[in-house]
């Protein structure tokens, strides 16, 4: 599926644009990009909860609004839970023929801080309660880069944030990225998928795969932000897909149970490619980046190994 | 402004650029036409019929289709009439009829409330949409693929249903096609588009390995470009 798209099936995707352009979002952000393509794949019929974060500060500074659909901002904790209200509210207003009866699915969204931390409890519930038409879409920066580069649950193991910063006795953040797709598995869901918004055409392939899930779908999607990576802000798309060639951050997908690796990698890149642009890893040693480099094959080989018994 | 005009779409009065297809103009205002043969990028061909609408003109009725009918002063526009929706309804049996199991056409009568079994069932998954022979052309530029026949044997194929030889293997018809007809698969290095009955290989990163895209499609794009002979030796990471 990745890749295969290359240079003219941009012209042909959906050119209605439900973000924007003019929001505030720092230069070169790819969770801009990565909501752009999402919201590209959702088309019109879609109401959106979107948690506190960046994409909701960066696009509804009063009296403006980047959305040209329906979106409501809702705090930290309850992206989930208003979501699946919106979900069982527009069932019972269907219901009572108060509005045409059609498909209009419930999208709950939040960054990583929203989803792993603040908002996992909502989310949870949420999945639990099988809603229909429901989707929630995890959009990673990897912290809470909206406030200032606090780190999250999902800071990856070695990065400086000014909250686990490196120093001669801290490596940075010090325990491993919260698995969040793995914890949307053991909801049971019909479909869970990682993306990335360096592969456009996959990650819009997968928003639509979700909605047609039926169920409670979730995307956990990579968001590269230059600012609290501390990388060139040209290079967003680079370190996207870079994270994905070097199995540091793997895209598969989990229909009905069974895993899927989506990107075709004939040989991983050592991590090394990944993590020594980036001035928020500037700090690691060589023992560091062996002890990450062991991680990343293991959880990669689990995956493949995933990959295999599902696909014979 | 002289170039605006006034149409009214479901007895809404709106204003709208003189000539804009009526399709156009509907999605815009999130009025819900059905399409099998449309694309943004594509010149309106007018071939599927799902998008018909009626016009109402100087006092008179019409069924046209909405994608390649221009907006016009006065002009009343109707997506839901009964005359619509029957008239629709007939060409969704007939498709229903062509391709009775793929999952797109079935979803869609579904959700236009038609169903089959009046007609003589084909099993085809191709709709003769054109989609794929006019995105090589107007799109792509490379003109790979035409129809092939006419009448009840009419396909889209390569020039003498032979292994194209200008095929570059960029996807974009597999990505239009609106049934999922065109089959496309990369196994081992080689991209396979079966309906075209290609095999290209796939050009490789001289740092990394990386596949980047079939070196047909680097040759062509380098060439159009006009860019140096070594602009596609490395992969996007290893630049």
């Amino acid at each position: 599926m990745i890749d295969k798209y290359a240079v003219f099936v941009p012209n042909l995707t959906n050119r209605a644009e439900n973000f924007t352009s003019g929001h505030r979002a720092c230069q070169g952000c790819a969770e801009a990009l990565a909501v752009r393509h999402v919201l590209k794949a959702l088309g019109h019929d879609i109401v959106i909860s979107n948690a506190t974060g960046c994409m909701e500060i960066v696009s509804s500074p009063l009296p403006l609004t980047a959305w040209n659909v329906p979106w409501i901002h809702v705090t930290f904790e309850n992206a989930g839970a208003v979501a699946s209200g919106v979900a069982a509210g527009l069932k019972v207003l269907m219901r009572k023929g108060k509005i045409p009866e059609k498909r209009i699915v419930s999208v709950g969204m939040g960054g990583d801080g929203a989803t792993t931390d603040i908002g996992l409890q909502a989310l949870s519930g949420a999945l639990e309660r099988m809603h229909k038409d429901f989707l929630y879409v995890c959009f990673d920066n990897e912290a809470y880069m909206n406030t200032g580069i606090q780190r999250s649950s999902s800071t990856p193991y070695g990065a400086a944030t000014t909250t686990s910063p490196a120093g001669k006795d801290s490596i940075g953040q010090h325990t491993w990225k919260k698995n969040m797709a793995a914890i949307a598995v053991a909801h049971d869901i019909p479909y869970v998928a990682t993306a990335c918004s360096s592969y456009p055409f996959d990650l819009q392939a997968k928003v639509i795969k979700a909605v047609e899930s039926g169920g409670p779908a979730y995307l956990h999607v990579l968001s590269v932000c230059p600012t609290g990576w501390r990388i060139p802000s040209h290079l967003a798309i680079k370190y996207g897909r870079l994270a994905v060639e070097t199995g540091v951050f793997p895209l598969y997908e989990v229909q009905d149970g069974k895993y899927r690796m989506t990107a075709d990698i004939p040989k991983l890149r050592p991590v090394r490619d990944y993590l020594s642009g980036q001035g928020r890893f500037r700090h690691l040693t060589d023992t560091d980046i062996d002890i990450i480099q062991k991680r990343v094959t293991k959880e990669y080989d689990k995956l493949i190994s995933l990959h295999k018994s599902n696909n014979g | 402004m002289d170039d605006m005009v006034t149409i009214t779409l479901n007895g809404t009065e709106i204003k709208a650029q003189k000539g804009t297809p009526l399709l156009s103009i509907a999605r815009e205002k999130n009025v819900y036409i059905p399409t099998l043969c449309h694309n943004d990028a594509l010149v309106p061909y007018g071939v599927c019929r799902m998008c018909l609408v009626e016009i109402e003109k100087g006092g008179r009725k019409r069924i046209v289709t909405s994608c390649n009918y221009p907006a016009e002063e006065g002009l009343a526009v109707k997506t839901d009439t009964e005359r619509v929706v029957k008239t629709r309804s007939i060409v969704m049996e007939l498709l229903l009829a062509r391709a009775p199991e793929n999952k797109m056409i079935v979803d869609l009568a579904a959700r236009l409330g038609v169903k089959g079994g009046r007609l003589t069932e084909v099993n085809d998954d191709c709709i003769l949409c054109g989609m794929c022979v006019r995105v090589c052309d107007e799109v792509v530029g490379v003109s790979a693929l035409g129809f092939f026949s006419r009448g009840t044997s009419r396909m889209p194929t390569t020039p003498f249903a032979e292994p194209s030889e200008t095929c570059i293997g960029c996807g974009s018809c597999v990505y239009v096609c609106p049934t999922g007809y065109i089959k496309m698969e990369d196994k081992d290095g080689t991209r396979y588009i079966h309906n075209w009955k290609v095999a290209l290989k796939m050009a490789t990163c001289k740092k990394c390995g990386m596949y980047i895209a079939p070196q047909r499609q680097l040759d062509y794009i380098r060439k159009t470009a006009d860019l140096p002979e070594d602009f596609y030796d490395l992969c996007f990471s290893c630049r």
